[in-house]
């Protein structure tokens, strides 16, 4: 009777529990993305400065061995606040010599950005994607789907 | 006159018993399973930095080292971060020939199987194998373990050790409950904390049981429950010791603490609705009610007590990481539910 109980409850909470997992699941970056850090994994040397979205970021650390500018876990950082509002700027703002400016400031020498809703600090938004056309300041090495590795010129 | 024979069960106890353990094992394999494979499928599960964690899996398994700063906001923070996980990931991953990634979803997939076990093995011998599988179960029907304590990042080892470490010290074995608690201390503070707790209360009620004799205080020192919370602590600390020197005796350099991470004050008496957490807290009725022995109850005692201490720090006036113990106190419920059941087949047998 136990097994046959247990059996059943398994069968009918099976789907409830997934349902709860699920969300946590998620890798949220994109497949390309994945694909662009292994490029960056073999093409760029290990240990370099990147900036990306939090999620980017952290996937950035594993699939390609690199630095990266914001994490998840705040309370790691040195000044997490400036350096949450100055990531988001740089890929919020319009102004290729703003970001550029503020990326050599953090010591970021790439970037990778995906043309998706991002987490860069404060909430879900979309990049400015134009301003990393300006080859004064980013130099395109690597593209992937929507993903996209950049250079920044010192 | 023939005697009558009487058939014998076509399932006998035994094989009951592992069919049941097998349902909750494929249970838990096939929630990991789809978790890394349906919903991850290219790459990790991304929520509560476990990527961080694989990116610390990819260094030590590199270069061989521990990295002694942070990977992320700039590479400039002093990593404070304990090695056990991503050495063993590590090792897992160069003992099977796999990469770094299969080698994370491997250690994920043997945690989905050492979890309900070590529930299992710890209901059993507090009570019977009914509680014990009912508490794996209940472990893997409880959201917070299930969202946070299955993360493919050191927390999954913690958990797993704790519970492990829980059965070892029932059993007494002290070479496991010595090794155990020392890999514990390195592999995540919150879950060491939640091991400290518990073993020490354990071993206060113990002594306090049996009545303090003043004169044998020495021996008291000796008992397993205290020297197995020590042997976690000191590991941590020599570890901390080693990265910070005598500057952080306090642990006021960690960053969590230095940021006063905060938890909200967490209303256990509203998660009451749910079936893990109703079954948990009814799950005490066995403290009073089961024929087990005095040393088996003070356990359970300390686990809850240890637990409900941790979650609810804000009642003591702390309020300091609250939420990130409902993972524990969830499995403090989940053996107290499983307890429960057990205490019914007991009643039933009497």
């Amino acid at each position: 009777m136990f097994v046959v109980v247990l059996a059943f409850s398994a069968w009918f909470l099976y789907p409830v529990m997934r349902n709860v997992m699920q969300p946590w699941n998620n890798p949220t970056v994109l497949k390309d993305e994945v694909r662009a850090a292994e490029w960056i994994d073999v093409n760029v040397p290990v240990l370099s400065h990147f900036s990306g979205d939090l999620f980017a970021c952290e996937m950035l650390t594993a699939v390609a061995r690199q630095v990266c500018s914001v994490g998840g876990a705040w309370e790691l950082a040195d000044r997490p606040n400036d350096r949450y509002s100055a990531n988001e700027r740089v890929f919020l703002t319009n102004s290729s010599e703003e970001a550029h400016r503020l990326l050599l400031q953090y010591n970021s020498t790439y970037v990778l950005v995906a043309d998706r809703t991002s987490f860069y600090a404060y909430g879900w938004k979309k990049p400015e994607l134009e301003k990393f056309k300006d080859e004064r300041f980013f130099e395109l090495l690597h593209r992937d789907g929507r993903a996209l590795v950049y250079h920044v010129i010192e | 006159m023939t005697e009558k024979k009487v058939p014998e069960p076509v399932l006998s106890r035994v094989s009951l018993e592992f069919i049941a353990l097998g349902i909750v094992l494929l249970f838990s394999v096939a929630l990991t399973y789809a978790a890394f494979f349906d919903d991850a499928s290219y790459l990790l599960p991304s929520f509560d930095n476990a990527l961080l964690h694989s990116g610390r899996v990819r260094y030590v398994d590199g270069t061989g080292f521990w990295i002694p700063y942070e990977l992320v906001f700039g590479g400039v923070t002093p990593s404070y971060h304990v090695p056990a996980y991503a050495s063993l990931v590590s090792g897992l991953a160069d003992l099977t020939g796999l990469n770094w990634l299969w080698a994370i979803r491997l250690f994920a997939l043997l945690m989905a199987v050492l979890l309900p076990l070590g529930f299992y093995l710890l209901g059993k011998t507090l009570s019977n194998w009914q509680a014990g599988v009912s508490a794996a179960f209940l472990v893997l029907l409880s959201n917070g373990v299930m969202t946070w304590g299955t993360r493919p990042s050191a927390i999954s080892l913690g958990v797993v050790l704790v519970v492990f470490l829980l059965y070892f010290l029932l059993q007494r074995m002290w070479a496991a409950v010595v090794l155990g608690a020392f890999v514990l201390g390195l592999t995540h503070p919150p879950s060491l904390l939640v091991f400290f707790g518990t073993s020490g209360l354990y071993w206060t009620l113990s002594i306090l049981r049996r009545g303090v004799v003043f004169s044998r205080l020495a021996d008291y020192f000796f008992e397993l429950p205290l020297v197995g919370a020590l042997v976690g602590f000191f590991t941590y600390l020599a570890w901390h010791v080693s990265l910070t020197g005598a500057s952080c005796l306090a642990f006021q350099c960690l960053p969590q603490l230095g940021a006063r991470e905060f938890g909200a004050s967490v209303d256990l008496l509203a998660k009451a609705a749910s079936l893990p957490y109703a079954m948990g807290y009814f799950g005490v009725l066995w403290i009073g009610f089961s024929r087990a022995d005095a040393d088996r109850k003070w356990l359970v005692v300390a686990w809850l007590l240890a637990t409900l201490l941790l979650v609810k720090n804000d009642a003591l006036g702390l309020g300091v990481f609250t939420e990130r113990f409902v993972t524990f106190f969830e499995m403090a419920l989940a053996l107290s539910g499983g307890l429960l059941v057990g205490l019914l087949f007991e009643k039933v047998a009497d």
